[in-house]
């Protein structure tokens, strides 16, 4: 594995740099495509060079699809503005009767528009009430577990995406 | 339960504080307003995919969809919001741009009864919720025989 000196300086380095996903190769590493000079990969435990700085920065990967990856936001940035949004979404759409109305509000757009990292934090406020998370959680997955006579009622809608996650291998 | 809805809620229909209503219930996101005109309180009428919407009926945002709606339940369109003996009425507000918004059941007492999307449930006058921006005006009334 080749470590080339980033152009501008690394602000946080750590080596838990990268997470692998459960469903990931092990070898992820040895197939991956050539990196830019701005990353760096190491595997864990590997010996850090001496002109990284002390305060890393950390950059964790998707690998949902291995042929691509991009730096994401760690969780706790990530989960501050889904909050965020979701406060927001809440304020703006609480008198809303139609789910189209209510799933077409700019902030619930953004947080599809987040992506696959945000679907523990949408199963979690499942989890906590059950609320129209379901076109978000269809349209990041592509999945619809919810059985027609379970339209409508959702509890039950609810559980079933949380049964659908936990069979995924989400955790929250 | 009776009392007013917090002034944020409120502040969202401009009619309600200058016209009679009080919240009957607490808050739930368990149903609609369309679910609860048909007098039920636990799963979501609407024609998307996520919402319950009655077999038959095409799943669109159209006044004549809704009313196809609660003709399931024995509702036929009528000309006037006026307490009848022995009739019920539901009320359908539509958007200038004729998307129906949402429905309002009348009370025994003249009263009509609404949920708020995911608050509280209110009883109040038709004109308390009329809003250009949110629920439009009542465009249809529908009624049935008790």
């Amino acid at each position: 594995m080749v470590v080339t000196k980033p152009k501008r300086s690394v602000e946080e380095y750590t080596s838990n740099s990268y997470r692998l996903d459960k469903s990931s190769p092990k070898d992820w590493l040895k197939d991956s495509k050539p990196k830019s000079p701005e990353q760096i990969w190491l595997k864990s435990g590997e010996q850090a060079p001496d002109w990284l700085p002390k305060k890393p920065r950390v950059y964790r990967v998707s690998l949902a699809n291995c042929n691509y990856y991009y730096p994401l936001q760690i969780r706790e940035e990530l989960e501050k503005e889904f909050m965020k949004l979701v406060e927001e979404w809440h304020q703006e759409t609480g008198m809303m009767s139609l789910v189209s109305k209510i799933v077409m509000h700019p902030a619930y757009q953004r947080i599809i528009g987040m992506g696959q990292p945000v679907i523990p934090l949408i199963l979690r406020e499942l989890e906590r009430e059950p609320d129209h998370w379901f076109w978000a959680l269809r349209a990041i997955t592509g999945a619809n577990p919810v059985k027609p006579e379970q339209q409508g009622r959702l509890k039950q809608m609810a559980q079933a995406w949380i049964t659908w996650g936990k069979e995924h291998g989400y955790e929250w | 339960m009776n009392g007013k809805l917090e002034i944020y809620k409120e502040l969202k229909y401009p009619n309600l504080s200058y016209t009679e209503y009080e919240v009957t219930s607490k808050a739930t996101k368990a149903y609609n307003c369309f679910a609860w005109a048909a007098k039920e309180d636990d799963r979501w009428w609407s024609p998307e995919p996520d919402g319950f919407w009655p077999d038959g009926v095409p799943r669109e945002l159209t006044i004549e969809a809704v009313n196809q709606v609660y003709q399931t339940l024995g509702y036929e369109p009528c000309d006037n919001a006026d307490l009848e003996p022995g009739f019920e009425k539901i009320a359908i507000y539509v958007t200038s741009d004729g998307e129906p918004q949402h429905a309002a059941r009348q009370l025994p007492n003249g009263k009509w009864t609404s949920k708020l999307g995911n608050w509280e449930d209110i009883s109040h006058e038709l004109e308390g919720l009329a809003n250009q921006m949110f629920y439009g005006e009542v465009k249809q009334i529908l009624k049935r025989t008790l």
